[in-house]
């Protein structure tokens, strides 16, 4: 008797259980968002910030209800799986420089739907505009106005992008490439919206509201992409 | 000299009298003077070598003879040749050419064009110019073509006023041409002048050297006329568009400041137009707008009032016809999130460049962003949904809850129902009873019964349920066996939904490799509505990742074609995602050939070669024409030309198939109507036919006026100037001279005891 009892509490409890797997896999978990940052040749600290965009990511899924896979991964230009991720990110402080190959391979990812964000986190903007350069000769950055619709998608940030790292007392300016009447490569000088995504305590002078707003700006990227 | 050169034997036909003659030698005069620069001395020293006692006189003699000898020869090898001019007889022709254009049977007073040729020919026109010139003249019928007409058939004057078209410089050029400019005294042609097609006689005409002589069959301004003309009629308008339509009304000897237009559409009235005169013009434009607002082929007619006794009405009337079409595709995406898949939809549909896509996406609250051709706009707040719905054709839904589609639902079933627009479903990470479809009249349109699906997160493949799918969607590689292992190698989908059962008469478009109680889980569904199709995809992501991106030649171009061929299929434009009909113009004429071009397109959108055409085309009586059509040097293209016979609306068909597996079909219709041209400007043309008569030395004359005509044909026996170049080797009197002259000296010799 008491055998046959186990027997049955074995089998009622492996029938809750997949029961409970069918439940559980109910919701429909696909097509998940990463955003791998770029790991680029030349010297430049790649690896800055290895909070930012898992935090991205993770507050695109509370707020955009977007499935997302919010772990930090990075990515070189020559690896084949570059072409599984839709948007890249780029940041550091230093040395930036694509080889020749890597210049063709990112332009074909570009051209077929990629896109490039490029955070100047401080002493950058000389060598992405040198590599920018190498990637499209016949394009320049052109500065987006105020009124941009990328300011403007899921938060409205009215000053345009918002300053959240002081560097040199320069203005924040957000520069975007556009081909084919496509943006292609965005880049947010003088801002430093990565930083402004890292965990609290990383960067102590950045108070919650700066955070917010670095955040509040990061998702409307992130919305623009997608919407692109 | 044509005696002399006759008694050397030289053969002169035909020229009868010399006028010019010229020697040349083959060799040259400087090559004759060399020769006889070696040859003279050399005879002279052989002479010198002979160490005789001779007379003087004899060695004059002798020397002369041998001397003369060598010229003669040395003369003959230079290849001496006489080039004779001379005129040669001829025999005289006098060519009439009868105007058979349809402008012919205008009427002037009761009486037409044709018919007063007729009076004319009763008159012995043709006896008289015979009588003048000993000749009877070749007559011909001329419109766009010429036909020579028989004596017997002139007498019974079998000319009809029916050629659709008057080319006056191809006609004369083929006259000349077959009679011979050279024996020909003149043309005398008998028309009104109006040249609707070819060249512009004035030019074709300016080289002429034989007279061409122009009889009027009446006079200019005699009789009234009003005529509509219609400047390059649209063929084509885009739905909820519109087009503007522009003609002009001519006067001709009638006085009024403005002239009514009354425009039908399909036999109904439409609208009414004015053209307005201005004082002292003759010419009044009008124009009205055609909104296209229902898709469709509309026939429109336009015609002024016929005046009492006009010249003629059948210029009062024209007519077009306009095709309005959903040229462009545009496909509306309704998303309750942010979606990647979302985003290669839109990049995969505009690889076409006929392809609009807006995608609606509702982030939080009432804050809506959208994107019209992947451009992001800024978002704004409760959008008006519908006016972008109205111009749909496809619609794609990707977690879309019910409150969203609230606003739009009614219009939607309606439209989907209608057939006027497809619907696509993808998954969603919500079922659809989260979404809140449940008991709504969006449910019903689903293909699969939801409520209880699962969503099954295991990895899996695309199987296509046969080899022989019906869907050209379907087929990215023509091969059927590569095609079915094309979409079973395709890069894994992480899961898809399991639903409780396919409503009756669901379909499934593709399987997956995921096994559910029984059979293998469906991928992608279709069902019918009305007459409108929805697709539900069940799996995702839709792209697995190697079509995200890929830059590989396999990668994306056949998954944009599916994407592509896929929207439109559910737009209901199956045919023309393979096969499309380019017409120059939906106006035919009657008699007079229409081009046909057919574009075909293999299921991944790439210009087919090869392929086997035909066309189908059926009158509105019923008849049909079943017509081939032969590839041209453009890729994909192929033509073939359609000369109809009957007026009205042509329906025409296109079939392609490659390899004996249909590709597509395609429809299309051409208004067929009697060509106008001949009576767009109905008038006699006694300037230009005047002009043309100065410009080739002849006359022109009204139809009482013949006379002047007939005197100033030139009734001299023809004869012309020919040239012939004579051997002077060919000649038996030159080969006694050179065989004479060695026996003379021989004979000298001999009786002088020198040899």
């Amino acid at each position: 008797m008491t055998r046959f009892r186990s027997i049955l509490t074995v089998l009622t409890v492996a029938f809750i259980m997949l029961l409970s797997s069918r439940v559980q896999s109910s919701a429909a978990e696909f097509d998940r968002t990463i955003v791998p940052r770029v790991k680029y040749g030349g010297g430049g600290d790649w690896y800055t910030g290895p909070t930012s965009m898992p935090n991205l990511l993770r507050q695109a899924s509370e707020r955009l209800r977007l499935p997302t896979q919010s772990e930090n991964i990075a990515v070189s230009i020559s690896d084949p799986e570059l072409f599984r991720y839709p948007m890249l990110f780029l940041t550091g402080h230093g040395q930036v420089r694509f080889s020749d190959y890597e210049i063709n391979i990112l332009l074909n990812y570009l051209d077929n739907g990629g896109f490039l964000w490029v955070n100047d986190s401080y002493g950058i903007d000389r060598f992405i505009r040198r590599e920018v350069r190498r990637l499209y000769p016949d394009r320049e950055f052109e500065l987006l106005p105020s009124d941009h619709a990328i300011f403007n998608m899921l938060y409205d940030l009215k000053d345009g992008l918002p300053k959240i790292h002081e560097h040199d007392g320069k203005p924040p300016a957000a520069y975007a490439v556009f081909n084919k009447g496509r943006m292609k490569i965005l880049y947010t000088y003088e801002s430093d919206i990565g930083d402004g995504l890292e965990d609290a305590g990383v960067h102590t002078i950045d108070t919650p509201e700066i955070r917010e707003k670095a955040m509040q700006m990061a998702l409307n990227i992130l919305t623009y992409v997608m919407m692109q | 000299m044509h005696s002399i050169l006759s008694l050397f034997g030289y053969n002169l036909n035909p020229i009868r009298k010399i006028e010019s003659a010229a020697l040349a030698l083959g060799w040259g005069w400087a090559g004759l003077l060399l020769m006889l620069l070696a040859l003279i001395p050399l005879s002279w020293w052989v002479y010198r070598c002979e160490g005789k006692s001779i007379s003087d006189k004899m060695r004059r003699q002798l020397l002369a003879i041998r001397i003369v000898w060598v010229i003669v020869l040395a003369f003959l090898v230079c290849g001496p040749v006489l080039v004779v001019s001379g005129w040669v007889p001829q025999r005289n022709r006098l060519a009439v050419m009868v105007d058979c254009s349809r402008s012919m049977g205008i009427k002037h007073k009761d009486e037409s064009r044709l018919d007063q040729v007729k009076k004319l020919f009763d008159r012995d026109f043709i006896k008289q110019l015979e009588d003048k010139t000993g000749i009877y003249p070749e007559v011909f019928s001329f419109s766009d073509n010429v036909s020579p007409i028989s004596r017997q058939e002139v007498e019974q004057f079998s000319f009809t006023a029916d050629g659709n078209q008057t080319d006056i410089s191809n006609a004369v050029r083929n006259v000349t041409g077959n009679l011979g400019e050279g024996s020909l005294l003149g043309i005398v042609m008998v028309s009104d002048g109006v040249s609707t097609t070819g060249e512009n006689p004035v030019m074709a005409l300016a080289n002429l050297r034989t007279p061409v002589h122009f009889i009027a069959p009446g006079q200019e301004g005699e009789t009234a006329d009003m005529a509509l003309h219609l400047n390059q009629p649209p063929a084509q308008g885009y739905l909820n568009s519109s087009v503007r339509v522009h003609g002009e009304v001519s006067l001709h000897r009638v006085a009024t400041s403005s002239v009514p237009v009354i425009v039908r559409k399909n036999g109904e009235f439409f609208t009414q137009a004015t053209a307005d005169f201005a004082s002292g013009t003759e010419r009044a434009g009008f124009a009205f707008n055609v909104p296209c607002n229902e898709e469709g082929s509309f026939r429109f007619e336009l015609e002024i009032p016929a005046l009492a006794g006009e010249l003629t009405s059948e210029n009062n009337q024209a007519g077009f016809l306009l095709k309005v079409v959903r040229e462009r595709l545009n496909v509306m995406t309704l998303s309750g999130r942010l979606s990647w898949d979302l985003k290669f939809i839109g990049n995969a549909l505009l690889t076409d460049p006929n392809a609009r896509t807006v995608h609606w996406t509702k982030l939080r609250d009432e804050r809506w962003v959208c994107s019209r051709d992947l451009k992001p706009e800024r978002a704004v707040r409760s959008p008006d949904l519908l006016e972008d719905l109205k111009i749909a054709d496809v619609l794609i839904l990707s977690g879309t809850s019910h409150d969203m589609l609230r606003p739009i639902e009614e219009e939607l079933i309606r439209r989907v129902e209608a057939g006027t627009l497809g619907l696509l479903v993808l998954p969603s990470s919500q079922s659809f009873a989260e979404l809140g479809y449940q008991g709504t009249l969006v449910e019903k349109l689903l293909p699969v019964v939801p409520g209880r699906e699962i969503w099954r997160g295991t990895p899996g493949n695309m199987v296509l349920p046969s080899t022989e799918t019906p869907y050209n969607f379907l087929r990215l590689i023509d091969d059927p066996i590569q095609n079915v292992e094309f979409f079973a190698t395709l890069p894994k989908f992480e899961g898809l939904y399991e639903y409780d059962g396919l409503k009756p008469g669901s379909e499934i478009l593709i399987n997956s490799t995921l096994r559910g109680n029984a059979d293998l889980l469906p991928f992608m569904i279709r069902a019918r509505a009305g007459l409108g199709n929805v697709v539900l995809i069940s799996g995702g992501p839709l792209w697995p990742a190697g079509f995200r991106l890929v830059p590989t030649d396999r990668g994306f171009s056949p998954y944009s074609a599916l994407i592509v061929n896929m929207c439109k299929w559910l737009a209901n434009r199956r045919e023309d995602a393979q096969v499309s009909i380019e017409l120059a113009s939906s106006r035919g004429y009657v008699g007079q050939g229409s081009n046909i071009r057919v574009w075909v397109m293999n299921s991944k959108n790439e210009l087919q070669t090869n392929a086997q055409v035909m066309i189908t085309i059926k009158d509105e009586r019923g008849g049909s024409t079943n017509l081939p059509c032969i590839e041209t040097s453009e890729k994909g293209c192929y033509e073939t030309a359609f000369v109809p016979a009957f007026r009205g609306l042509h329906s025409l068909e296109a079939d392609a198939r490659y390899q004996g597996r249909e590709l597509g079909r395609a429809k299309s219709e051409i208004l067929v109507e009697m060509p106008t041209a001949e009576f767009d400007d109905p008038v006699i043309r006694e300037s230009l036919m005047a002009q043309l008569a100065s410009d080739t030395g002849g006359i022109f004359a009204t139809i009482d006026q013949v006379e002047k005509i007939v005197s100033a044909i030139n009734s001299e026996p023809g004869q012309k100037l020919e040239s012939k170049s004579i051997d002077l080797r060919d000649s038996w009197l030159l080969l006694i001279v050179l065989l004479l002259l060695p026996m003379v000296e021989w004979y000298l010799r001999r009786i002088r005891g020198l040899s």
